[in-house]
């Protein structure tokens, strides 16, 4: 039959298909259970708001992805306003030879420490050592050049380097 | 998926994903299978996503659903929301005092002996209406009623202490589909209400012509698109399942 479906249709649709991969990573991010249930609920809403330019089912998990990062990090961001120092047995743990570069290619760390880096610098942290795309894959999602994609990541060392060191000496 | 699962020597999170989504071609899955089980950093990834994949499945889908649905009908009223208030309510009222919704008229609901399976059902209903042209107001549609190609058709359901629905049609060809969750594989878990709620779906009627049967499955279980089909291929104006209860309506679509 040739029919027309609701927008609203296609988002249970997306929603059922992949609800449990964006509550998976609403959790990952933002490490609560109850937050990633309804930061998976939010997303979806707004999956709803831009409906029309949702691309195919083979596509749509990436294109999801996006949306639920950015709505993440701005409950991280929100969060952080509001958040106590940080203790520091939840810093980052460097030995004398391991340096913060190579330490950034563990999830964990990367994640820790892109929760403090400038809004900027998030989501190609994230989509890069997070979620493991290449630097090609990372410029293609954001709509930047490669170049850009370079720079905030050497950035993204460089602040967290000196982070780690700083809150090291401490 | 087009990118390569490998990205730095290991699987993307999108690639674990889809892997657990079941989602990645025959080929790619057994890539990624392969990389899993060499890859102690990968596998350690896929377990965890694994046991998120169970938690959602088994404790938050079926609660969440409903309520993503009912933000979704909130966030952007479509065309029967905007006319509910002044238009349907009153119209399905009138509707509804003379016997004709789906779950009050003689002959459209199944009262079926093999249905065991919910109890205190016997508020349940099933009322399709719909919307002619653009701009067009709502309409009930009753026992008899003439629709045409294009007419959007909706849903209200009152699922009681049913635990899973589906709505699903046999049309003039005798072709089957599931309107509700559309093109769904099985009955899809719905919060008990015990109060008529309208369903996101609206559908756009093809061109097919004749008598076609719409109907509300209703079920503590999943129930299969292909019970359903078997079902109303059997005995499209009383199927039967066992533990399911069918309301239908019936409506006839005819050339403008």
């Amino acid at each position: 039959m040739e029919l027309g479906v609701h927008s609203n249709e296609r988002v249970s649709t997306l929603y059922r298909k992949f609800g449990t991969a964006i509550y998976s990573r609403c959790r990952r991010l933002l490490k609560d259970d109850a937050l990633a249930e309804d930061a998976t609920q939010e997303v979806f809403v707004r999956v709803h708001k831009h409906i029309e330019s949702a691309p195919d089912d083979a596509t749509a998990l990436a294109w999801i992805y996006r949306i639920s990062t950015n709505y993440c990090l701005n409950q991280i961001r929100d969060r952080s306003r509001q958040a106590e120092p940080t203790a520091p047995d939840e810093m980052p743990e460097h030995g004398d030879n391991a340096s913060p570069e190579v330490d950034l290619l563990d999830r964990g760390t990367a994640m820790k420490l892109i929760r403090r880096a400038p809004e900027k610098l998030q989501e190609v942290a994230l989509l890069y050592y997070v979620d493991g795309l290449e630097q090609e894959q990372v410029a293609s999602t954001l709509g930047i050049s490669r170049r850009t994609v370079i720079n905030r990541l050497q950035e993204f060392v460089d602040r967290s380097k000196k982070f780690v060191n700083r809150e090291g000496a401490s | 998926m087009n990118a390569s699962l490998l990205s730095r020597g290991h699987l993307s999170s999108e690639a674990i994903d889809l892997l657990l989504l079941a989602a990645l071609s025959p080929p790619e899955a057994n890539e990624a299978k392969q990389h899993l089980d060499g890859c102690d950093e990968c596998r350690g990834r896929w377990t965890e996503l694994n046991a998120d994949k169970q938690r959602f499945e088994q404790f938050v889908f079926a609660r969440t659903l409903p309520k993503v649905e009912a933000r979704v009908a909130e966030s952007r009223a479509g065309f029967f929301e905007r006319f509910k208030l002044r238009i349907l309510i009153p119209v399905l009222s009138v509707a509804a005092a003379a016997g004709v919704v789906a779950s009050m008229g003689p002959g459209t609901q199944t009262e079926d002996d093999v249905y065991v399976g919910i109890k205190g059902s016997a508020d349940a209903s099933l009322e399709v209406f719909a919307v002619r042209g653009a701009g067009g107001g709502v309409f009930p549609v009753t026992p008899g009623v003439t629709l045409q190609p294009k007419d959007r058709i909706g849903f209200m359901v009152n699922p009681a202490v049913a635990k899973y629905l589906m709505v699903a049609s046999r049309d003039g060809a005798g072709v089957f589909s599931v309107y509700h969750p559309f093109g769904a594989q099985q009955s899809q878990p719905v919060a008990p209400a015990k109060v008529k709620v309208e369903l996101p779906t609206k559908v756009e009627l093809d061109a097919t012509l004749g008598a076609e049967r719409v109907v509300a499955v209703l079920s503590d279980e999943p129930v299969t698109a292909q019970q359903v089909e078997a079902a109303l291929e059997a005995d499209p104006a009383n199927p039967k399942l066992p533990g399911v209860r069918f309301i239908s309506t019936e409506f006839i679509k005819v050339a403008p």
